[in-house]
């Protein structure tokens, strides 16, 4: 009888540590954007299914605690299982958060952060112009429409840059209120397709944590930069050749009786 | 046999791995100068915002009075106690006053919580004032403190 149930006991721990999923605090990973949004995702190797599992999450206000659950489910995009919340409170540093991974009513796994311990800031959107003088002119949007300045002020994005399809690439950052980036035409390879992406990192938290990397932005330089100073000479000295005609085609023409 | 048994439950009990359901002592990541810069930066806005809010004017019955306190030519200690000290005033006398005007001020909103949360890892024990104290409106109370919270910050920053 002993022997039996000693026998399905090793059997059983034998089968759960091949199947059944224990989580460590490496397979649920937390962030919060620092304006409205906590995602949480789950991943491990032995996880089949995301149903049945589910996070809570307490926001800890003034010693008031704010409660929060979300039940996760498989990404579109990725084999992870996500989960995510709206908090009713704006988030502030030094707040405590606890996340409790739960199955079913099983708790396994409980978590305490500070806010700022697990900031990730939101994917920037990147534009690039090329101007008149064949340089690229970046311009982005941090995608914070509620944060508050200080927060929006001590964000940084790192600008990568290279030539499409090779691994060399040039980095820059630069703080989020500069708003813009110039990259100059005359320092790439003429007639060359660029990539540039782009991340954001805070000072909140000394900038460990980087955002999801941008959509890629792709631009082209010019043949030459003779070829792209060309074309505005040659329009400078139609203009001057003929300024009146000129006046004339751009003035609105009288209307017919 | 048995001892086979008995080999294999000390391998499977030595090998396996405990479910973790206690809550992890949390440690500090992000150094404590980051925070504090955060903190007093946010506190800057929420003031800004607070003062630009405020009327002007108010009825009577409206008119809030303040302690005088000391918010300038202070040390980093002494910037501390008046934090903890003001906290406590606009605790006591405004947060839960009824008046929509006031909810900038209330303790589970942004003014409140980046004070307290600064409060929470700088002073220890926060050393009252007199009651008997000269007042001052609401309004320059706030204005005071702005100017103060912003000297505290450059100092930070």
């Amino acid at each position: 009888m002993f022997r039996t149930v000693l026998l399905s006991q090793i059997l059983l721990t034998l089968f759960c540590q091949a199947f059944c999923f224990e989580p460590t605090e490496e397979d649920l990973k937390c962030f919060n954007d620092y304006e409205k949004e906590i995602k949480c995702s789950l991943s491990t190797d032995r996880l089949k299914s995301c149903s049945g599992y589910k996070l809570n999450v307490t926001q800890n206000v003034s010693n008031i605690l704010k409660n929060y659950t979300c039940i996760f489910n498989r990404s579109h995009h990725s084999d992870k299982c996500e989960c995510g919340i709206k908090v009713f409170q704006e988030f502030v540093s030094k707040e405590n958060f606890t996340t409790t991974l739960l199955e079913g009513s099983n708790v396994l796994l409980s978590k305490t952060s500070k806010t700022e311990d697990f900031i990730k800031p939101k994917t920037p959107v990147l534009s690039v112009q090329k101007t008149e003088n064949g340089n690229f002119y970046v311009t982005w949007d941090d995608q914070y429409k509620l944060g508050g300045s200080h927060f929006l002020e001590d964000l940084k994005i790192n600008l990568t840059f290279g030539i499409k399809g090779e691994l060399e690439k040039i980095s820059k950052t630069v703080p989020n209120t500069v708003g813009s980036f110039e990259i100059v035409g005359k320092n790439l390879q003429p007639n060359t397709n660029y990539v540039l992406t782009a991340t954001m990192s805070t000072g909140y938290n000394d900038h460990s944590i980087s955002s999801d990397q941008s959509t890629p932005a792709e631009f082209t330089t010019c043949k030459s930069i003779y070829i792209c100073l060309k074309v505005i000479i040659v329009t400078v000295l139609i203009v001057l050749d003929n300024p009146y005609k000129f006046i004339h085609v751009l003035q609105p023409h009288p209307q017919m009786k | 046999m048995m001892k086979t048994i008995l080999l294999l439950a000390v391998a499977v009990f030595v090998s396996s791995t405990p479910v973790t359901t206690s809550v992890k002592p949390h440690t500090d990541k992000t150094p404590a100068r980051h925070t504090d810069k955060a903190l007093l930066g946010e506190l800057v806005d929420e003031l800004i915002v607070a003062i630009k809010d405020f009327p002007k004017v108010l009825p009577k019955e409206k008119l809030i009075f303040l302690k005088d306190l000391q918010m300038n030519g202070l040390d980093h200690k002494e910037r501390e106690v008046l934090f903890c000290q003001v906290e406590q005033e606009l605790k006591t006398k405004v947060s839960g006053l009824s008046d929509a005007i006031f909810d900038h001020f209330r303790t589970d909103k942004k003014l409140m919580r980046n004070l307290n949360m600064y409060n929470k890892y700088h002073v220890k024990t926060c050393k009252l004032t007199d009651e008997k104290q000269d007042k001052i409106p609401l309004h320059d109370f706030l204005k005071n403190l702005l100017a103060s919270v912003r000297n505290a910050y450059s100092q930070v920053n």
